[in-house]
């Protein structure tokens, strides 16, 4: 049986399946968006690891989805608290982002999800797992940099691939 | 005998032979029964399924398949941000209040004023009214009351009869009725979205002329207190007389200032219609350019003691007919509401003031009726084209009507098939903004962009001819298009403005579809993504909205004295339609199809219309296949190559067992030598050739001089020759003419051994088993070839 996921921005609440940011500017940083997800197996999950791709959804931003995920890599590139910023550890009450660049945070190199990040746990448990009726809690914010001069809209998937046993 | 039964879908089960020729015959238990192979090709028809609006001739319709018409109110989205301006917001203006004196102020110059009131209740306080209908002098005050749309009455709380005095020019009463008001606050509507219908009468008796009579007409409002003209001011003091109802308006810094006849207790009424705002088009079926409205209000705003006149200049330079503020329609179509009742497509149809005209007809497009409010033309016919009609024009048959809302009462029993070509001039109140079709099937651009519709206002004693413009905004939420190019005196922001944000998402995001890969055990579940970024510039720009509008934030340029621009709306048009909405009606079915009266044209145009339900037999008609079906069969059956069977005696059989509707198409196979000359017939001879045709196969050659008896010439037979065959007739007679044909002899292992050894089974077969080598036949022949033997 197929394992799915539930991406929601409060625990336990209604399924969502996307973060619109509205308007960031550049040289500034969003507000961090809290963002929850569980699974619906009856075993737990294992090999779950966090990373961006370009948008896989019908496009409506302003140059093409792959531009959009290598201006988002680049901006990591360029600077460690820049880009897509990943935060966690907020179940244990740090807050320590994680920048996606080009040598982390990709589908080639994801980041292993923290059991810092599920609630509940205290921290303990295999990283990369997630057990059934776990929920795992991680915070994503975006920073552009000031030098950006590109006006537009921009779209990019956050994916959470995972193995299950049915 | 041939007995043919049509298997599934191929195979047919072929047993023949009469005994006598050596072949076996199933009325011969006893003799062999042979089976053997035969083609059958199933071709069904081809039909074409043909889309599109007209009906070919030839063709039968299936369905009508379609989805709902487009209109503006169904793929229009407003977004109102017109209320960003505190004088202009719906909650500013929706209310109403009092005054005591005969000064009002207030920063709205469209208001409603009333002293009238309801009279006081235990029950109810008393309320203003402020609309009136005008009765004749002549209407019993008592006699008059208010009917809801089922014709009962209803509260007289909500209304208030009055019999207004009559003024001589000096001021004083006459001592008579100069009118009969109705004071209310009633409105009549119509959705034609929805049918909803709210529609009030009023019932009087006018008794004056001895005989009472009692009318009942739809309630036709206006204003308790309108806009004095002429006829309302003294002309030795230049002042209202004191005795109308009407009002003086000045705008004097940012106010406007109402000056009343009397010193007295009024009422005012902010309407949220007098508020400037974007409106849905006035037309808006699928048919009709989509142009927004904007209403032609007006409002002072102070600001740092500048003050800024936020109205619409522009509204006076629309293509007026025959004059300000009246616009002609012609040739409209009412909407049917029930029966005698008709919306006009606009509000505030001029009646009163300029003649009208309708024209009832029928389906079929005959003129039924001819009315009009124009009592020259009553009586004379109605002409199409310069062609009489046979119909007259008529006044009485329009009794009566609401100006206000464009509805009309028609002394007519209206079917809904009927359709009513209305002509008539109506007051225009909005000023329609053209730069700009909506209707996507003119304008596919809307579907991509939204627009925003702006007012820019005048600055201190500054004025311009036009004040509403829209900017076109990418789906990036960049500017792409700019209409305020300075032409009209406003300042010129165009080149200024494209390609930079407009400084709101101003779309709903795509969302990604979140679903996962399920690649075995392993899973990926993604989180869409979006984010806007409009970079802030050293200097400059920020954006349209914080460098212009009101609602720019504080600090920023659309603050100050040089923006304070008001968005009226943001304007998106949307598909709303998916696959559930399509509509399909089959016209196969009972109900579907082709009228009556055309059934027997269409039965000879067609008689495939006879499976229609309505048109055939009630139980229904079979439904032919319609396929063709090819057999093919051994031409040794036919007498012509030896067999038993003529051709049409095959064709009555195989007929007979194929279905009703599929047409048999049989194909002889075999053995038939085609024969040519090999050389000129000279020497007293004739050669002829013919192709291999098989090892297994023996020719005989048959030949006659003209009396129809063909005598074999070879004495024993030939064989067949791979590279071809030749033979020669020597010893013919010169001038003669010969006929020819060869005679195939063929050996062939087919068929199922179905008799006994000792029946005759080639040796070494036994009973049942399948045999190598059966039998041979006499196989076809070819063609009689005739020559002329030269010597």
């Amino acid at each position: 049986m197929t394992v799915n996921i539930t991406w929601s921005e409060n625990a336990g609440g209604s399924a969502i399946t996307s973060v619109s940011w509205g308007n960031i500017q550049n040289g500034d940083e969003a507000t961090a968006k809290d963002v929850y997800f569980w699974h619906d197996g009856t075993e737990k999950i294992t090999n779950c690891q966090l990373y961006i791709q370009p948008f896989s959804g019908t496009y409506n931003g302003s140059a093409s989805a792959q531009d959009d995920y290598n201006e988002l890599i680049a901006w990591g590139d360029g600077a460690s608290d820049e880009g897509f910023l990943l935060n966690q550890n907020t179940e244990n009450g740090s807050s320590s982002y994680q920048t996606h660049n080009s040598s982390q945070g990709t589908a080639s190199a994801p980041f292993t999800l923290s059991r810092n990040a599920v609630i509940g746990a205290g921290g303990a448990g295999t990283a990369g797992e997630l057990d059934a009726g776990e929920t795992a809690h991680i915070q994503v914010k975006i920073k552009v940099p000031s030098g950006e001069d590109t006006a537009g809209t921009r779209q990019f998937d956050q994916c959470l691939k995972y193995t299950y046993t049915s | 005998m041939i007995i043919f039964s049509l298997g599934h879908t191929f195979g047919v089960k072929v047993e023949f032979g009469d005994g006598a020729a050596g072949y076996p015959s199933p009325t011969k238990p006893d003799l062999p029964c042979m089976y053997i192979d035969t083609f059958q090709g199933i071709k069904k028809p081809i039909y074409t399924v043909r889309y599109g609006t007209v009906l070919p001739d030839d063709a039968v319709e299936l369905a009508y398949v379609s989805t709902s018409e487009i209109d503006a109110d169904t793929n229009m989205g407003f977004a109102d941000r017109s209320g960003a301006a505190p004088e202009n917001a719906a909650m500013f203006v929706s209310g109403e209040e009092s005054f005591t004196g005969d000064t009002y102020s207030s920063y709205l110059k469209n208001i409603l004023i009333t002293d009238v009131t309801t009279d006081a209740i235990p029950s109810q306080p008393i309320k203003p009214l402020y609309y009136k209908h005008v009765l004749p002098a002549t209407a019993d005050t008592e006699s008059v009351f208010i009917l809801d749309k089922n014709f009962s009455r209803i509260n007289t709380y909500l209304y208030k009869v009055v019999a207004e005095p009559e003024y001589d020019d000096d001021g004083n009463l006459t001592g008579d009725t100069d009118y009969v008001a109705v004071y209310n606050n009633l409105e009549n509507t119509f959705d034609d979205d929805t049918g909803l219908l709210t529609i009030y009468y009023v019932q009087y008796t006018d008794s004056s002329s001895g005989t009472p009579v009692t009318t009942t007409v739809l309630l036709n409002n206006s204003p308790v207190y309108r806009e004095a003209t002429f006829e309302d001011i003294d002309p030795v003091t230049l002042q209202l007389k004191s005795y109308v109802k009407a009002y003086i308006v000045k705008q004097s810094g940012n106010y406007y200032y109402f000056t009343l006849p009397q010193s007295k207790t009024y009422y005012v009424k902010f309407g949220d219609n007098i508020r400037i705002r974007a409106l849905p088009p006035a037309l808006d079926d699928g048919q009709s350019p989509w142009f927004v409205r904007v209403t032609n209000g007006s409002f002072v705003h102070n600001y740092l003691g500048t003050l800024f006149t936020y109205r619409i200049p522009e509204f006076r330079s629309q293509l007026f007919n025959p004059l300000y503020p009246y616009k002609f329609a012609a040739g409209q179509t009412g909407i049917l509401i029930t029966d005698g009742l008709v919306k006009l497509p606009h509000d505030n149809v001029a009646l009163d003031e300029w003649p009208a005209y309708f024209v009832v007809k029928d389906r079929s497009g005959t003129v039924l009726y001819a009315i009009t409010t124009d009592s020259s033309k009553d009586g004379q016919e109605y002409t199409e084209d310069g062609t009489g009609t046979g119909v007259y024009w008529d006044t009485s048959l329009l009794t009566s009507y609401d100006t206000n809302s464009g509805i009309i009462h028609l002394d007519v029993a209206l079917k809904d098939y009927y359709t009513i070509d209305c002509t008539y001039y109506y007051e225009e109140h909005y000023y329609e903004y053209t730069l700009v079709n909506f209707n996507p099937l003119n304008n596919p651009d809307v579907l991509d962009h939204i627009y925003v519709l702006y007012l820019v206002p005048e600055a201190g004693a500054a004025s311009h001819e036009a004040s509403i413009h829209h900017l076109k905004v990418g789906r990036d939420g960049l500017i792409k298009e700019c209409s305020q190019d300075g032409s009209n005196g406003e300042p010129d922001i165009a080149s200024s403005v494209i390609g930079l944000p407009y400084g709101r998402p101003i779309r709903i995001p795509v969302p990604g579809d979140g679903t996962q890969d399920d690649d075995g055990s392993s899973a990926m579940a993604a989180l869409g993504h979006e984010f806007m970024c409009y970079p802030q510039a050293a200097t400059g720009i920020q954006d349209f909205i914080k460098q212009y509008t009101l609602e720019a934030p504080a600090g920023y340029p659309g603050q100050t004295s040089t923006g304070r621009y008001l968005i009226l709306a943001e304007v998106s048009v949307v598909k709303h339609q998916d696959v559930t909405d399509v509509v399909i009606l089959d016209t196969r079915v009972r109900g579907g199809g082709i009228k009556e009266d055309m059934e027997s044209l269409a039965k000879q145009t067609n008689p495939e219309v006879i499976w229609y339900g309505d048109i055939g037999l009630g139980g229904g008609m079979p439904y032919p296949g319609k396929s063709a079906v090819i057999v093919k069969l051994p031409c040794y059956i036919l007498r012509e190559y030896g067999g038993n069977l003529e051709r049409d005696e095959v064709t009555e059989i195989v007929k007979r067992h194929v279905g009703f509707g599929h047409y048999p198409v049989i194909d002889y196979y075999g053995i038939t030598p085609e024969i040519s000359l090999a050389s000129a017939p000279t020497g007293e001879s004739l050669s002829i050739s013919w192709p291999s045709e098989g090892n297994n196969v023996t020719f005989d050659i048959y030949y006659t001089s003209g009396d129809g008896v063909f005598t074999k010439h070879n004495s024993s037979p030939i064989q067949d020759n791979a590279s071809g065959n030749t033979y020669t007739i020597s010893g013919l007679q010169a001038g003669v003419e010969y006929g020819v044909y060869v005679q195939a002899t063929v050996s062939v292992p087919f068929g199922l051994v179905t008799k006994k050894a000792a029946d005759g089974l080639p040796a070494g077969q036994g009973e049942g088993e399948f045999a190598s080598q059966f039998s041979s036949y006499t196989g076809p022949r070819s063609r009689i070839l005739y020559a002329v033997v030269m010597s």
